[in-house]
């Protein structure tokens, strides 16, 4: 039997098995060749943006509007796009501090990173200072959009982003309410290989927030309303709860002033 | 000066319908401009005050929920695209007819405590798409809160099942 033929037959054996392995959920995906080191590549292609569910509530008109803001979903198309798999850490923060002169996060002590904080995700830092880091390292803060459907990790129409059934139960990732923010990568990924994307710290998104803008958003590559008062800010952070607002569903929108520097909130940049 | 009509229910209720099925009143000319939309956008604009909060059925399948609106600046757009992208806009409201009445309006309504009135109906919605002129008919209610100048203050247009509709006369009735 001849080399060539040998391997025919090898990869003719290989090739359905292959085809029916999954790879796990969760699980690294393949880089493409122009992928940036730390980041995920998020395919091109359509999802649904905000809460496709009602709650009981809901009809019983007790809730106020502004918590309505996750209503109507719509079919939104995004181009790809890369998105940190980690949340900016306070490493990544010094050294935009060090190369630019920009402030530090006042709860460094003497400017400097505490001890043993070097993976912690940044947080004290403002939507300006965020969007000047991603501009610094090349990058962008991804639009809410862009967040929304990173943070299903292919889950569409799902309300948490780590259990397939809308009853989260005991299945809560224990860290996401561990008091204080921790280093990242502390959750297991979700479906894109996204660490963090719920719990930790809350992430700046580029968008201003408008409790009205789903009503009658453009459903290809949405980048929020023109202007506005405050940001958006998305993802439960480590005050939240499952709680009857639900914060930590993928759905759930938040919002802060630019200028606020938050202990709980902080930022990932896109491309 | 606030001006107070006296506020008719039925009349509140026609003129609701009858401006919302005048919103595909309008033409293409020739060079294709659109003719007379502004106008009957601004028609129907005119029954609803400033601060109007609305709910209304989501605008395509593209969208799922209901659609909270807040201002007239958010129904005015939900108005325009009802009339840019729906012809032969037909509400018809709900009528019964009981021993000697005959197809009575059925439009209910109560005085506001805070003044004004409530008025709510039931209505059956046919149009067609403007796009591929699909026709639907969709089964479902009015609730709107008037203040007392008439002006609509709080609307919502419940849709319940949507049903393609189809001439099963071939169109040789």
């Amino acid at each position: 039997m001849n080399v060539s033929f040998a391997i025919l037959c090898g990869i003719c054996f290989a090739l359905p098995i292959a085809a029916q392995t999954a790879a796990p959920e969760g699980a690294e995906r393949k880089r493409d060749s122009a992928q940036p080191q730390e980041m995920v590549s998020i395919p091109a292609g359509k999802f649904w943006m905000g809460r496709t569910n009602s709650f009981w509530r809901d009809a019983l008109d007790t809730e106020p509007r502004a918590k309505r803001d996750d209503r109507p979903a719509n079919l939104i198309h995004l181009d790809s796009f890369y998105l940190d798999k980690y949340e900016v850490t306070n490493a990544d923060y010094a050294r935009f501090v060090e190369a630019t002169g920009a402030r530090p996060p006042w709860h460094w002590p003497q400017g400097k990173i505490a001890k043993g904080d070097e993976r912690v995700a940044v947080y004290n830092v403002n939507w300006f200072e965020a969007t000047a880091f991603c501009k610094w390292a090349g990058k962008r803060l991804p639009t809410e959009a862009e967040w929304e459907k990173a943070v299903r990790g292919g889950r569409d129409r799902k309300v948490y982003a780590w259990v397939d059934d809308n009853d989260p139960g005991e299945r809560v990732p224990a860290a996401i309410t561990r008091g204080k923010a921790m280093p990242v990568g502390s959750f297991p990924p979700n479906g894109y290989g996204l660490h963090d994307m719920i719990g930790n710290v809350m992430e700046w998104t580029n968008d201003w927030y408008d409790m009205n803008y789903y009503a009658f958003m453009p459903k290809k590559n949405p980048q929020g309303p023109e202007t506005g008062l405050y940001k958006s800010v998305r993802g439960g952070g480590w005050t939240d709860t499952l709680g009857e607002d639900g914060q930590l569903a993928n759905f759930y929108r938040n919002f802060s002033d630019p200028e606020l520097r938050g202990l709980t909130i902080g930022f990932r940049c896109a491309k | 000066m606030t001006l107070f009509v006296v506020l008719n229910p039925n009349q509140l209720a026609v003129d609701w319908v009858d401006r919302l099925n005048a919103l595909d009143d309008w033409h293409l000319s020739v060079d294709g401009k659109e003719v007379g939309v502004d106008q009957v956008v601004d028609h129907m604009m005119e029954l609803f005050a400033p601060d109007v909060v609305a709910e209304v059925p989501p605008h395509d399948e593209e969208q799922i929920g209901p659609v909270m609106l807040v201002g007239s600046a958010q129904v005015r757009k939900w108005v325009d695209k009802l009339a840019r992208s729906n012809v032969q806009l037909n509400y018809i409201i709900k009528r019964q007819t009981e021993k000697e009445f005959e197809g009575e309006l059925m439009v209910y309504s109560k005085p506001l405590p805070w003044g004004g009135l409530g008025i709510s109906f039931q209505v059956i919605a046919g149009y067609s798409l403007r796009k591929d002129r699909r026709r639907f008919m969709e089964p479902g209610a009015v609730f709107i809160q008037c203040r007392e100048d008439g002006k609509i203050q709080r609307f919502r247009l419940l849709l319940t099942e949507k049903d393609e509709v189809i001439d099963i006369y071939g169109g040789q009735r």
